[in-house]
């Protein structure tokens, strides 16, 4: 008997996304932070790790970001768990579309298991406006337990996690149970 | 029998609306301090479908609205995952500024005081001009894209049998609440 329950993908969110992290959920000043614009990723080829809780498994058919008003450069998003596995990642995907979701088919979808992972993120450039994301705080990005590795595009298969000193950006980016759509 | 209970919605709740958990991205908007605020309605005809997702079954009985400013004609209705229409009031006139209730329980199209089962469903609404305003959450159409909000350009108020979406291209959540109180 499983701990977690099996419940009807149906009854799922479409999406599960970086707003689902405690780093979103509880952090009432990360949250009142600009709530989403175009910006500019921190470090070129740095990656990102956010804590992330699915309370249900969850069939992961594709992933997707959000790309700011120029989109350009490369974007990589993937799955770890929280030994720094990787589980899955897009691999580096050329951004297309200003100011839009961009979504990358998981070639062989599979069901993500009820727990804790890290959903990861890095971009190749630090051009302006290349990606939309959650203007916050180093403080605030530490203290909820998000993470960083530099020189990590394509994401890597095994994570080195590192204190993001620099991290003031958090990309909007997640998974999703649709095939099409949005 | 799993050891856990499912997610968030543990408590089946007499209403849920368009910023209640039920709905994460509205929920989510509330949480981020993004106030609520008046927005006419973005174009003749177009109706928007917002995602809720229900943990437990629920019967409808009444739909709720805030309008600010009144004009024209409206419809709101209840959608399957797959836009398949099971409950829409009609065609309706926009009332007076405050509490607008639409009674589903009797003289709609599609099944009265339907039983929702668990399950992902689209509340919808159609607004036949852009003088009336409601009370919406203002937030950004690209998070309205992460699996909230979707939008069609019916071409009439009266909401279709079968939904076509799209994504939706202003940034204005509805604010609907949708009850299975008998008396609102």
């Amino acid at each position: 008997m499983s701990d977690f329950p099996n419940v009807k993908a149906e009854t799922l969110p479409f999406h599960w996304s970086i707003f689902n992290s405690p780093g979103w959920e509880n952090n009432h000043a990360l949250q009142t932070a600009t709530f989403g614009s175009t910006g500019t990723w921190t470090t070129a080829n740095t990656a990102v790790y956010v804590p992330i809780s699915l309370p249900w498994n969850y069939p992961v058919k594709r992933m997707f970001w959000i790309n700011g008003s120029a989109a350009g450069g490369n974007t990589d998003v993937g799955i770890y768990t929280l030994g720094g596995a990787r589980i899955y990642s897009t691999t580096s995907t050329a951004e297309s579309g200003n100011s839009t979701t961009q979504y990358v088919d998981v070639a062989t979808p599979f069901v993500l298991s009820a727990g804790s992972y890290y959903f990861a993120y890095t971009h190749s450039a630090t051009t302006t406006n290349h990606v939309w994301a959650i203007t916050t705080t180093v403080p605030f990005m530490e203290a909820n337990g998000i993470l960083a590795q530099a020189s990590a595009l394509p994401l890597p298969a095994t994570a080195t996690f590192a204190v993001g000193t620099t991290l003031t950006v958090l990309p909007v980016f997640g998974i999703t149970r649709t095939t099409t759509g949005f | 029998m799993a050891d856990f209970p499912g997610n968030a919605y543990l408590v089946p709740a007499p209403a849920f609306s368009t910023v209640s958990p039920q709905c994460p991205i509205g929920n989510i908007s509330l949480k981020a301090s993004v106030t609520s605020t008046t927005v006419a309605w973005p174009a003749s005809n177009r109706a928007i479908y917002t995602a809720v997702h229900l943990e437990s079954p629920f019967r409808v009985r009444k739909l709720l609205i805030n309008v600010i400013a009144q004009s024209g004609n409206l419809d709101l209705g209840i959608y399957d995952e797959w836009g398949r229409r099971i409950v829409s009031k009609g065609s309706t006139a926009v009332a007076a500024a405050g509490n607008q209730i639409i009674d589903l329980t009797a003289s709609v199209t599609g099944t009265a005081s339907p039983v929702l089962n668990p399950g992902t469903y689209w509340v919808a609404m159609c607004v036949d001009n852009t003088t009336a305003s409601f009370k919406t959450m203002a937030t950004v159409f690209q998070i309205l894209q992460l699996g909230c909000c979707q939008q069609q350009a019916v071409g009439a108020v009266t909401l279709p049998s079968t939904a076509t979406f799209a994504n939706p291209a202003t940034a204005a959540l509805p604010y609907i609440l949708v009850s299975g109180n008998t008396v609102t």
